[in-house]
């Protein structure tokens, strides 16, 4: 054991170990301190700063330790309040995912119309609009070749390229 | 802990009056006396006070009893003091020297005089202590806890507090310049 274990030793109180004994006996220095540490520790319990509670804090804490048992606690309020937050998100999010499209949308094939039906639903076996304006668009397109590159190849000589 | 014990944590829980008066009249002056040495003020220590025995009172559904309501206390205390402390130092506060005097003696007005100037320069030295220093000082000298209990309410070991303690008065010897060692 070293000087500071030592005296740590013997200012803890209680049944001296005898080893600690056995370093003051031989130690002046540390019986020295020892002793001036003693006598502090005298001085400094006589030296406690007098507190007594003023008039009317047990009152004050007896009705604050009832009012705040009564009151439910702050954290289940929180709890509550995120699961209401997190419900209604979620709702909303199915609302919005099984609103049906605006319909009728014209035959004429408005397309802004149909983007706002995509947007409720992106695959749009109601959106009854758009297929028939592409039925009336696919009409439209000429089956048969133009006519003008069919008489052009008409006139073309094959013998010469065969030549 | 005793069936008495454990009744009396109960009312706690249920809010009893009688109980909570009880909370009181045991702890509020020693914890008064401990937080007025640690934040050096004795309205921030008021406050402290009833923080501190309303924090115990929130945490006694987890309270199993493995310190004793002392040490329990004081640890809430302590950590409402060092937070208290370290909050101030970042406000920058300084608060002035304002520790209530000490017991009523019956020495005559010279002795008185000397006497009080002593303990000035006592509690002085104490509240220039590091934090750790100065709740072990005041816990053992002041409010008597054995080092277990210290142990307990500062939350490190036995033999730690201890060495802290014979530290802190070796500190204290220093910074008194050894007028005391009479």
């Amino acid at each position: 054991m070293n000087h500071e274990e030592v005296l740590a030793a013997a200012l803890a109180g209680g049944p001296m170990p005898l080893t600690v004994k056995e370093h003051l006996d031989a130690c002046a220095d540390c019986r020295s301190e020892l002793e001036a540490l003693r006598s502090l520790e005298e001085r400094l319990s006589g030296s406690a700063p007098e507190w007594t509670p003023p008039a009317g804090m047990e009152r004050r804490f007896v009705e604050t330790a009832r009012t705040r048992r009564r009151r439910p606690p702050r954290v289940r309020w929180e709890a509550a309040a995120a699961a209401a937050l997190v419900l209604a998100f979620c709702m909303a999010l199915l609302a919005l995912r099984h609103t049906p499209a605006p319909a009728p949308i014209s035959p004429a094939g408005n397309h802004a119309a149909y983007e706002t039906a995509l947007l409720y639903d992106p695959w749009p076996e109601t959106a009854g609009g758009l297929m028939e304006s592409a039925d009336e668009m696919a009409t439209e397109i000429p089956e048969a070749p133009p006519t003008e590159v069919e008489d052009y190849l008409g006139y073309v000589d094959w013998g010469e390229w065969n030549g | 802990m005793t069936a008495e014990n454990q009744r009396w944590l109960q009312d706690l829980k249920d809010g009893r009056e009688e109980a909570l008066k009880r909370l009181f009249s045991e702890f509020s002056a020693p914890l008064g006396r401990y937080l007025t040495g640690m934040v050096k003020h004795a309205a921030v220590a008021e406050d402290l006070v009833q923080e501190a025995l309303l924090k115990f009172l929130s945490s006694l559904d987890t309270f199993r009893g493995e310190a004793s309501v002392k040490s329990y206390l004081y640890r809430i205390a302590t950590n409402l003091a060092l937070n208290h402390l370290a909050s101030a130092a970042h406000r920058r506060e300084t608060f002035p020297e304002e520790l209530p005097e000490g017991g009523t003696g019956g020495p005559s007005p010279q002795e008185s005089a000397a006497r009080e100037e002593t303990t000035r320069e006592i509690r002085s030295a104490v509240a220039s202590l590091p934090p750790r220093q100065r709740a072990v000082v005041i816990l053992r000298t002041w409010q008597e806890l054995t080092f277990r209990e210290i142990a307990q309410a500062l939350e490190m070991a036995e033999g730690t507090a201890k060495a802290t303690y014979f530290y802190a008065l070796r500190n204290l010897r220093t910074s008194l310049g050894g007028i005391h060692e009479s």
